[in-house]
């Protein structure tokens, strides 16, 4: 190793050493400022988001006849339980804060023990320290990015044959850092309420990982990547291991991860058996010398090729499809998509593809002319994405499976042998994908105080039964969705355009990337392959449009919105207008003097809160410090870009050039 | 045959070892038995008790703490010029790591 090769991995060093130097302030400076920090407040905050009208002095009863309740609803009686709006309080159990014995620990750093009880066992961080370390991760990777682009190599290879730096690896770098800088922006708001550092230096960690992925050129390289990549997302998905959900989507995703890091070990060893050697370069030589379809004097040919290899070559492939959930490995996405944090699926669904859809191409470009079963994958992908997302009623789990159809697009373009398309219909997903998610992550506010005027709602505006014994404070149902365009027309546009874009409609940017797919397959005269890939993109603009038509025409009420201002639904408004103006004047000015009262506690907050939010925002801080201004933002931003692509499709040719 | 004098001079030194150390606690030490001592010994845990039992998952903690460090030990060998920057990156890195664990009480219980 010679020292002219540290060119080729400055970026990753450089990240390492933030990390490092970024985890010991974190770790250093979480113990100052414990004492403003009250777990309690926090828990009572984060899962009510109604908490601030629990302590608002009592206001005069109003006429609640027409507001309560729907006219064929009993009344209810005012209970203990309920405050002034019959709204059911739920109560968390506070967990066990007990005095912080300060005890010094070999003088190195003071120690604050407690009596560890099962709700919680490590030691409190303030939430202040969350915001500033991520913008400073989404720093370091557009740093990384801007690095990226103006690297001097075009071509290299190096660290003993262990790292390859090309324009693939170049623009997929590019690519991964965008997107994961994108998706950090995106979850900010919502992992300031985990109350830990420690995730955003896992994340990171994963990016090194990925980064590292997309360059790797030996099989050791490669495997040691996929398994930084592996763990950390494991432990991402089980991020919030109190909920059940998150835990069981952690173990579901730690099984199979597991499981197909052994098939990927068992195909490196399988590999080695048979060439003798761990380079990938080695491996292009020897598989061009076995499987050379130019040589017919039938002394060398595919019969005469190890077993072995061809077994190997399948195993790395099966593990890599794993980790893409391309289609009979796929049954891991929808539970893990569902149950984890909705910022962490927003981060899986963004760079988890990247990093595995290159790996793929590294492998596959080898012998993509031996893999014949890469067709039947791939269209089983499409009609099992397809139908499955048929059936959906949650909205992640959607999501999931919409991309396993993506992927389905993948292998098709990988079918053809035109990587670029592959490249293409990514960035188009990734794009859009940012787009749903920042609007997937925004908080959810009620509608309406009633909680069985919501379940009424919902199972009006779904065909299934729903049992809904609490709300959830991120979107969980499609039919949560309803009458956005009435709640927040703006978001429903710019659903609108990544749907209909998803879907594959002319004017929006999907219909150009899988065009170019549908094009490429006819040239390679794969008709049968086309002609379910049709099928399937008739199949899947269902369940886009399905979503469409629950936002915009859905007319049994809406339960929840997006817009913390929003009190009541439109209809009631116009009814009972005078009322909800006192209603509205009242919570306003005791907004204001809650908020006043606050502010000696959250003096940290503040400080740290730069941009100017008017008083009735400003008590919901605790969701929303980077308010729905960013997502608002990032979704505008990808929407543009999605119907820029059609309007000016050079970009494409741009990112094809790139690649290669 | 005098290629194999080493081994020789090894074997009679290994055996004198073993021999003057339990010989020395055989002849000079007193038994003193309780029943504590002469129960059966099963690094904590009660011998009889259901294979099955509750442990605390502290220990798999411990475990993985110390297989990342003994790893670090083993990198740490001398390896050549290269070598030994790679092994104090490696150190560095993990001195950050344990660094953490330390402050976090990890290592409070065991």
């Amino acid at each position: 190793m010679r020292s002219i090769d540290f060119l080729l991995v400055i970026p990753e060093c450089f990240q390492i050493v933030l990390i490092n130097i970024l985890l010991l302030f974190a770790i250093c400076f979480s113990y100052y400022s414990t004492e403003n920090f009250r777990r309690n407040k926090l828990n009572q905050s984060a899962y009510d988001p109604f908490e601030p009208y629990v302590n608002s002095p009592k206001l005069s009863k109003p006429n609640t006849d027409n507001l309560d309740t729907h006219p064929s609803l009993p009344k209810q009686a005012v209970d203990c339980n309920q405050n002034q709006f019959g709204q059911s309080i739920q109560q968390n159990p506070s967990p066990v804060y007990s005095q912080s014995n300060v005890k010094y620990s070999a003088g190195l750093v003071k120690t604050q023990t407690q009596i560890i009880s099962p709700s919680y066992a490590y030691i409190c961080t303030p939430v202040t320290l969350i915001e500033p370390i991520v913008k400073l991760v989404i720093l370091s990777l557009s740093c990384c990015s801007i690095l990226y682009v103006n690297s001097p190599l075009t071509y290299a290879i190096g660290l003993t044959d262990s790292i390859i730096w090309d324009s693939l690896s170049r623009f997929m770098s590019i690519l991964l850092c965008v997107s994961a800088s994108a998706s950090l922006l995106l979850g900010l708001a919502a992992v300031k309420r985990y109350g830990r550092y420690e995730f955003v230096f896992i994340i990171w960690l994963s990016i090194i990982g990925m980064l590292c992925l997309l360059k790797s050129y030996n099989f050791l390289t490669f495997y040691l990547s996929i398994e930084l990549q592996s763990l950390s997302f494991n432990m991402l998905a089980a991020m919030r291991s109190k909920t059940e959900a998150s835990a069981e989507a952690g173990l579901k995703y730690f099984i199979l991860s597991a499981f197909s890091s052994a098939i990927l070990l068992l195909g490196i060893t399988l590999i080695y058996a048979a060439t003798g050697s761990q380079s990938f370069a080695d491996l292009s030589i020897i598989i061009n010398y076995f499987y050379s379809a130019f040589d017919n004097n039938g002394i060398i040919g595919p019969e005469l090729a190890p077993v072995s290899l061809a077994i190997g070559l399948a195993c790395v492939c099966v593990s890599l499809l794993f980790k893409l959930a391309a289609a009979p490995f796929h049954l891991w996405v929808a539970d893990v998509y569902e149950g984890s944090p909705t910022a962490i699926t927003a981060f899986f669904a963004v760079t988890a593809k990247i990093a595995a859809a290159t790996a793929l191409i590294r492998i596959l470009e080898l012998h993509i002319t031996t893999f014949k079963l890469l067709p039947l994958i791939a269209i089983l992908s499409l009609v099992i994405g397809s139908f499955s997302a048929m059936r959906q009623v949650k909205l992640k789990r959607l999501v999931a499976f919409s991309g396993v159809a993506n992927v389905g697009w993948f292998l098709l373009a990988l079918i053809t042998g035109q990587w670029d398309l592959l490249i293409v219909h990514m960035v188009v997903y990734i794009l859009l994908s940012v787009c749903l998610f920042s609007i997937f992550v925004l908080p959810l506010f009620r509608t309406h105080p009633n909680l069985e005027y919501r379940q009424r709602v919902k199972q009006n505006n779904s065909e299934h039964m729903i049992d809904h014994g609490t709300d959830s404070l991120t979107i969980k149902y499609i039919s949560d969705l309803s009458q956005l365009n009435k709640t927040n027309p703006s978001l429903a546009l710019a659903m609108v355009i990544a749907l209909f874009s998803l879907a594959g409609i002319p004017p929006f940017a999907g219909f150009y990337s899988k065009y170019l797919i549908i094009n490429a397959l006819t040239q390679t005269e794969q008709y049968l392959t086309l002609s379910i890939a049709l099928g399937c993109a008739v199949l899947s603009a269902f369940y886009y449009i399905r979503v469409i038509k629950t936002i915009y025409f859905s007319n049994a009420g809406a339960a929840y919105t997006f817009n913390p201002k929003l009190l009541t639904l439109l209809q009631f408004k116009q009814a009972n207008n005078g009322l909800v103006k006192e209603i509205n004047d009242q919570f306003n000015s005791t907004f204001v003097k809650l908020s006043k009262a606050n502010a000696q506690t959250k003096q940290a907050n503040n400080n740290v809160n730069h941009k100017s939010v008017s008083p009735s925002q400003q008590k919901f801080k605790m969701f929303t410090i980077m308010p729905v201004y960013t997502n608002a933002y990032i979704c505008a931003l990808s929407t543009i870009i999605t119907v820029l692509f059609f309007v000016k499709p050079d970009y494409i040719f741009v990112c094809i050039a790139l690649s290669q | 045959m005098f290629d194999y004098l080493a081994i020789l001079i090894y074997l009679i030194v290994a055996a004198g070892f073993a021999i003057i150390f339990s010989g020395a606690a055989f002849l000079v030490a007193f038994r003193r038995l309780n029943s504590e001592k002469t129960a059966q010994y099963e690094c904590g845990f009660d011998p009889f008790d259901d294979a099955r039992s509750k442990f605390d998952v502290r220990f798999y903690l411990v475990a993985l703490l110390f297989l990342v460090m003994d790893l670090e030990s083993i990198a740490l060998a001398d390896i050549g010029a290269m070598g030994y920057w790679v092994g104090i990156g490696f150190l560095i890195i993990l001195t950050v790591g344990f660094f953490y664990e330390w402050s976090k009480g990890a290592l409070d219980w065991a």
